[in-house]
């Protein structure tokens, strides 16, 4: 079928034109591994598999709750204990709960996340311990001594990798565990995990005993994901038609546990799929017309195999060989640059669940196969059409090699047009994502952003039990703190602007409040008193915090102003009362203070109109209020550079007590540069992409017009003969090179107005106004690269004398 | 029908459009060439010889009229089957010589062969050498058509059209692009086929390559005007359309 003259033919004439060859294969090879090592993002946060057995018949249960669903937690040690004695459709049903903790030894006290579990877990995940073993069922035992597992991170870093670490005594808490396994390298399940111990829950568990559990357990034959989740919802509907009150408004959602993660990641996924296939389909639309160029110089070659009678399949198959070389040396080339992405920007560009590591694994390799192949047949189908054409004597008889004819032409230009058009999508993208950043670093978060330090510290253990034992800590850490040379002031909350606190519900005692079918949420938050001073946060009414508002005094709260509008609508807040937690008939609490609003989280999130029911934030005098299970910020306000005093803070911190490590220590302004590093992460890796994938374009689109130039250098001899001035010819090419523009562009303005607003974030700035003007810019850029594409070539073509431009082709040939 | 007409041309029409314009480019055109004659075709630019020749070898369809080779209708066949006509049956000289500039001489005369089934891998080489031995160019077998003068180059095209052994060679203004020399080494490369039986049909403007034909048409506005026969010797007979 092939023989092997044909193969060496084709192989001869890629070598010949191997300027032209080199073109079309770096176009194409950073056209796939631009697209590829995009997809391979998509492909790791939405189709890797957790690295455990049957990962997707693993269901993972959590809250959703005014329109938010938790990846992970949410749920009640209730719904945990009434879902185990109800269901029947899962395996190895458990739960697990995730905290801060701090492991000590004699020689280190460090701050870990933790997971609170049962065996059922490593039987659900099917893994085993690198060293020692995993929780037994013999460990399922309530109020058991504490057996822990730890990472293979904290195995090397701090008991330097020993082999004798299992069975080793350490402190979890401030209480004597016991370490049992070590895990292999990699494994942090769920997210990233550095701890994990038996905890198991009493059958007597009752609806008001809180928790923030994630439920698992793996799918038995013949039972689908969607089944557990209706299931798990009647039994939910159950316990809120029990206790209407506690569970107002909330539901148990129930899906594959690794979907539960890509899910929020949509918009990402999102933006990294359309850019992928725009870059595809840019390259391919490029590559495509510059294989029909290069083949419209073979036309008359075909037209005589033709004449000669060579059977038609036989012309084809030397065509298809000659773009199949092209594209399997391209395709090689785009692999290797590919694979050498992912190895040194790989580990930089994604942060997310433990398993989301970018690797070269082969379904990214054969959708790159699949891309080139495409590639290759879309391509080939070209001088597959062209060898169709019925040889005429007219054509055999012209002195000229060949040329794009009108159907031809048009073909070309229509590829032109959607190239450009998808150098339009790719731009416009690229355009409102560097917008978003700069909205995000430039966000105001309603605090000076400079000269904080801040450090986490958990107290935990037999010495802080009693909230007054808590209190004295951060007391004396305060008092000694404003003591240090250089140090303004200091302040303690368990949140600082751009995180966030722990939510609460809360209600008016005048009038029914319900979002969505539950109790408005607020960002709760345990303060003292010198806080706000600290943050430089305006009290707008009444007074600040004081020693008196303590433990017996009455029950006082400062609200931001967001939750004075909501509670009491044009009017003062201040001295009102409203109900805290409802959904367990709490307790009324009396404002006596209104603050600024300040951001909570993401500021692009946070000030979009989605957020617009979760911007009340609830401030709670540590002395009354002050959870032995969340940790608190300690915010230094320094005069000069904040990392000066960090060894004196770290120096009290030790003094006041030297089993609790201060961790996370760092200073405001990184902490807000931390919410802005997934979007920085996602700009970096795409900006240079999206900025290489134009290039490629435009390095093609002027590959294709020079060659069409040259290929009608000899009309351009004639109208030069005929004394038709430069200015006129280039207008005749310009305008040909407009239309294209435009109707390029035409589509991709419709097709921006059309998409972008229904991307599923408030981080785009997705206003008509904004497009427009964004739509603009770019037309501009694009204008700009079709100018110089087609007035390059035709300057050359200018230099010749008319004479000349008409044997252009002869000469070059001769 | 005659058993011995090698091409026969019943009332062929060749109408090209372009937009609302048709151009009679052969106009109900009766014509029989037989087997082993040597017919030139003449005529004014634009008369119509070259469309002639176009659907003659099945380069082109006619528009109407019936066209029989070897006695089967061509008109209704598929591109396959005119495609393996071409192949075996016909060879063709161009005037603008028509070689492809990528691949050597060598090459270009097997092209023809290159995928014929019927013929061994080691009789195709010999027919190329001795091909290319018969018109003097069996010096420069690896050489690109570029590295060729143009009398060299038809030398080839001649080559390859007669390395198929087909029935008949047709040749488009063979000599128009050459020097005289070179034409004549052309015409007689030519003379050389007809000698040894393959029907010659060539098109030309130059009467003084008309003389060793057979049998000379005068073309005119798509139509033959005129016919005239002879023997090798000189004229024979006078047909007016």
């Amino acid at each position: 079928m092939i023989s092997i003259y044909d193969i060496k033919q084709s192989a001869i004439r890629v070598y010949r034109d191997y300027e032209y060859s080199a073109v079309v294969i770096t176009t194409m090879a950073f056209t796939l591994a631009i697209a590829l090592f995009l997809f391979s993002i998509v492909f790791t946060i939405k189709y890797k598999p957790l690295p455990a057995y049957e990962p997707h018949n693993i269901a993972w249960s959590t809250r959703t709750e005014n329109g938010n669903t938790f990846n992970v937690g949410g749920l009640t040690s209730y719904e945990y204990v009434y879902i185990k004695q109800h269901q029947n459709l899962l395996d190895h049903f458990g739960r697990l709960e995730r905290s801060g903790v701090t492991l000590s030894t004699d020689q280190f006290t460090e701050q870990f996340q933790a997971i609170a579990t049962s065996s059922e877990l490593f039987r659900l995940l099917g893994v085993d311990a690198m060293l020692g073993r995993v929780l037994l069922p013999s460990d399922d035992v309530v109020g058991g001594d504490k057996s822990i597992i730890i990472s293979y991170d904290i195995w090397r870093n701090l008991f330097d990798s020993a082999d004798d670490v299992i069975g080793k005594t350490v402190k979890l808490n401030g209480k004597l565990a016991t370490v049992i396994g070590v895990m292999g390298e990699g494994f942090r399940f769920p997210t990233n995990q550095d701890i994990w111990y038996s905890d198991i829950l009493p059958e007597g568990t009752l609806p008001d005993d809180g928790g923030w559990n994630s439920l698992f357990g793996r799918l038995k034959p013949g039972v689908t994901m969607e089944d557990v989740d209706r299931e798990f919802k009647r039994l939910g509907d159950q316990i809120r038609n029990e206790y209407p009150n506690q569970y107002k408004g909330k539901e148990i959602v129930t899906v594959k546990f690794t979907d539960r993660f890509s899910y929020y990641m949509g918009f990402l996924l999102s933006i990294l799929t359309i850019a992928s296939v725009a870059i595809l389909l840019m390259g391919c639309f490029s590559v495509s017309n510059l294989i029909i160029v290069r083949n419209l110089e073979n036309a008359k070659e075909i037209l005589i195999k033709s004449a000669l009678g060579l059977p038609l399949l036989r012309v084809v198959t030397s065509l298809l060989l000659e773009t199949f070389w092209l594209c399997a040396i391209a395709t090689c080339l785009g692999l290797w640059l590919t694979l050498l992405a992912i190895q040194f920007v790989g580990a930089d560009v994604l942060d997310g669940p433990y398993w989301w590591v970018l690797e070269f694994q082969m379904p990214i390799f054969l959708t790159g196969l699949a891309a080139a192949a495409f590639i290759w047949l879309s391509t080939g189908v070209i001088p597959v059409w062209m060898a169709m054409r019925q040889p005429t004597n007219g054509l055999l008889a012209s002195g000229r090699k060949g040329g794009a004819g009108t159907t031809l032409g048009k073909v070309m230009s229509g590829f032109m047009t959607l190239q450009i058009f998808c150098a339009f999508i790719l731009m416009v993208f690229t355009g409102v994502l560097v917008g978003g950043l700069v909205r995000m670093i430039n966000a105001d978060y309603g605090v000076p952003r400079d000269g904080f330090l801040i450090a986490e510290v958990q107290l935990g253990g037999a010495s802080y039990e009693a909230l007054e034992q808590r209190v004295q800590y951060y007391d004396r850490f305060v008092e000694q703190a404003r003591q240090l040379p250089g140090v303004e002031n200091v302040g303690v909350t368990s949140a600082v602007p751009g995180s966030w606190g722990f939510l609460s519900n809360f209600t008016s005692t005048e009038r029914k409040m319900e979002i969505n079918g539950a109790f408005p949420k607020s960002n709760e938050m345990p303060v003292n008193e010198t806080y706000f001073a600290t943050m430089e946060m305006k009290l707008l009414e009444g007074r600040n915090f004081t020693e008196a508002d303590k433990e017996g005094a009455e029950e006082v709260a400062i609200i931001n102003e967001s939750m004075a509008k909501t509670l009491f609508p044009g009017e003062s807040a201040v001295g009102r009362q409203f109900q805290y937690d409802p959904e367990n008939e709490g307790i009324l609490l009396t404002v006596v203070g209104v603050v600024q609003d300040v951001v909570s989280g993401n500021p692009l999130w946070y000030l979009s109109p989605e957020s617009e029911n979760w911007r009340s934030q609830l401030y709670r005098p540590i002395r009354q209020k002050q959870p032995i299970w969340d940790s608190n910020t300690l915010v230094i306000k320094t005069q000069d550079n904040p990392y000066n005093v960090i060894d004196q803070i770290k120096n009290i911190a030790r003094t006041i007590d030297s089993g609790i490590p201060l961790y996370e220590i760092q200073t405001f302004d990184d902490l807000l540069r931390d919410n802005e590093s997934g979007f920085r992460r996602m700009i970096y890796t795409f900006l240079p992409a999206a900025i290489l994938a134009l290039v490629i374009s435009a390095l093609g689109i002027y590959g294709i017009t020079r060659r069409v130039v040259l290929q009608n250098t000899p009309d351009i001899g004639v109208m030069k003969a005929l004394g038709i001035a430069d200015r006129f010819i280039n207008r005749k090419y310009f305008i040909a090179a407009g239309i294209q523009l435009a109707m390029g562009t035409l589509v991709g303005v419709i097709f921006s107005f059309f998409v972008l607003p229904k991307l599923p974030d408030g981080i785009l700035i997705t206003d008509s106004t904004t497009i427009l003007i964004a739509s603009l810019i770019v037309t501009a850029i694009i204008a700009l690269v079709v100018a110089v594409a087609s007035y390059l070539p035709l300057i050359s073509a200018h230099k010749l004398s008319p004479r000349d431009a008409m044997n252009y082709l002869s000469m070059s040939k001769e | 029908m005659n058993g011995n007409n090698l091409i026969q041309f019943e009332k062929v029409t060749k109408i090209y459009q372009a937009g609302d314009v048709e151009t009679f480019a052969i106009h109900e055109v009766d014509l029989q060439i037989k087997r082993g004659e040597y017919v030139v075709i003449s005529g004014p630019s634009g008369g119509g010889k070259s469309s002639i020749l176009s659907v003659m070898g099945l380069l082109d369809k006619c528009t109407s009229g019936r066209y029989l080779f070897k006695g089967s209708d061509v008109t209704g066949m598929s591109r396959s089957e005119l495609a393996k006509i071409r192949n075996t049956e016909m060879g063709f000289v161009f005037q603008s010589f028509n070689l492809i500039d990528t691949i050597s001489v060598y090459d270009n005369v097997a092209l023809p062969l290159r995928y014929r089934d019927d013929i061994s891998a080691k009789e195709k080489d010999q027919r190329v050498k001795d091909a290319l031995l018969n018109v003097g160019m069996d010096h420069r077998l690896k050489h690109l058509p570029a590295q060729l003068s143009g009398g060299q180059q038809q030398r080839v095209a001649v080559a390859r059209a007669f390395v198929g052994s087909p029935s008949i060679i047709l040749a488009d203004e063979p000599t128009g692009n050459l020097d005289s020399k070179s034409a004549e080494i052309v015409m007689e490369l030519l003379q050389k086929q007809f000698d040894s039986g393959v029907t010659i049909c060539m098109v030309t403007h130059d009467p003084r390559y008309t003389t060793d034909a057979t049998r000379a048409i005068h073309v005119f506005d798509g139509s033959i005007q005129s016919e005239e026969f002879r023997t090798p010797m000189g004229k024979a007979e006078i047909a007016t359309a």
